[in-house]
């Protein structure tokens, strides 16, 4: 695959995977962009030992976490309070009270489930998130209970 | 209540237009470009630094030993302080993002162990090399003082010594610390999350 045919393949994916995990969309945008960034960097040393998709939702997915050092310069929670006071740009409040639920998750659920929701096989999940493939089939099911439920009580 | 089917469309329907690849090829540029000028700034930084203290040293012509070695010292202090900040340190931020988070998060804690030690390993030679060799640097020309004079002078340099140790070491080395240690705690959490019993 060339680095083109990823881009186009995968911005979408991986744009909703950071949307996912930080629920603000220019800082979403900043992700995926320095995970294409060490893709086309990385991609002539990419020996195919995983499917590229694994190997680009691991990029996007360290990226993510990584995100905790930038994230130190920010005071704590300011980042929440200030999405939920400027005014949504979207009009689809349903899938803006989506994002904010799975942002309200522990880290890595956030990742787990925003994967789970680009429908990547659980395998995939496993070898991207380095858990057992049991282990990620019930972390699912428990993600998706706490999700169902934020997801109602906004919806009321 | 919303199914899992349900869920999944609600997700797929966040759409954002694709920027075009030439924005993700200038940002690398960039980010290129910015590398080499640290890197031809920090070598000439160290050049600059050598230079100036050559000449110091050629023009000084000092006579003993000690001045001399208090000299080399005090470039070493500085360039490793500028070696260990604009070399080592970038370095060991870089780390293995190919890898499974599980692994990526590992790396990131050993990583981040390393740069605590380093930050303060460093800060101390760093304080070290600068105080002894200014004071060996001292010793020629104190010598040729009055008395009352050298005592003066060595009386203060040893007092901005102290008080450097004490406070400025003291300072930086808590403050990059802190920000380290906070770092480790919130790895050490994901790590956990990830290790704890579904």
């Amino acid at each position: 695959m060339t680095f083109e045919e990823i881009y186009t393949t995968y911005w979408q994916r991986v744009f909703r995977l950071c949307m996912g995990y930080v629920n603000d969309p220019d800082w979403a945008k900043d992700i995926c962009q320095e995970t294409f960034i060490k893709v086309w960097e990385q991609l002539p040393k990419f020996r195919n030992e995983a499917s590229v998709g694994t190997w680009v939702f691991r990029i996007a997915s360290n990226n993510c976490l990584g995100q905790i050092e930038k994230a130190q310069r920010i005071p704590k929670g300011t980042l929440l309070k200030d999405v939920a006071e400027v005014p949504q740009q979207s009009i689809d409040k349903e899938l803006d009270n989506l994002y904010k639920c799975i942002s309200e998750l522990a880290e890595t659920d956030r990742i787990i489930i925003s994967l789970e929701l680009e429908d990547v096989k659980q395998a995939e999940i496993a070898s991207i998130v380095g858990i057992s493939e049991a282990n990620v089939r019930v972390k699912i099911h428990r993600i998706k209970e706490k999700l169902t439920q934020k997801f109602n009580e906004y919806a009321q | 209540m919303p199914n899992n089917t349900d869920l999944k469309a609600l997700w797929n329907r966040q759409a954002s237009p694709v920027p075009d690849s030439k924005e993700i090829y200038a940002r690398a540029n960039s980010y290129k470009k910015n590398q080499t000028i640290t890197l031809v700034r920090m070598n000439v930084l160290l050049i600059l630094t050598s230079v100036f203290i050559i000449w110091v040293v050629w023009t000084a012509k000092p006579q003993m030993l000690s001045t001399k070695i208090g000299t080399v010292m005090v470039i070493m202090a500085m360039v490793i302080h500028l070696a260990v900040y604009n070399r080592i340190i970038p370095l060991l931020k870089k780390v293995n993002d190919h890898t499974n988070i599980n692994e990526y998060l590992q790396n990131l804690l050993k990583l981040k162990a390393k740069q605590r030690f380093l930050q303060t390993t460093m800060t101390n030679l760093y304080y070290v090399l600068l105080s002894s060799g200014m004071f060996l640097y001292m010793m020629e020309y104190t010598g040729r003082m009055k008395s009352a004079w050298s005592i003066v002078t060595y009386g203060l340099t040893f007092s901005w010594i102290v008080f450097s140790w004490f406070y400025f070491r003291r300072r930086a080395i808590k403050k990059h610390e802190q920000a380290i240690n906070e770092l480790i705690e919130k790895f050490e959490g994901l790590e956990k999350q990830l290790r704890s019993e579904p």
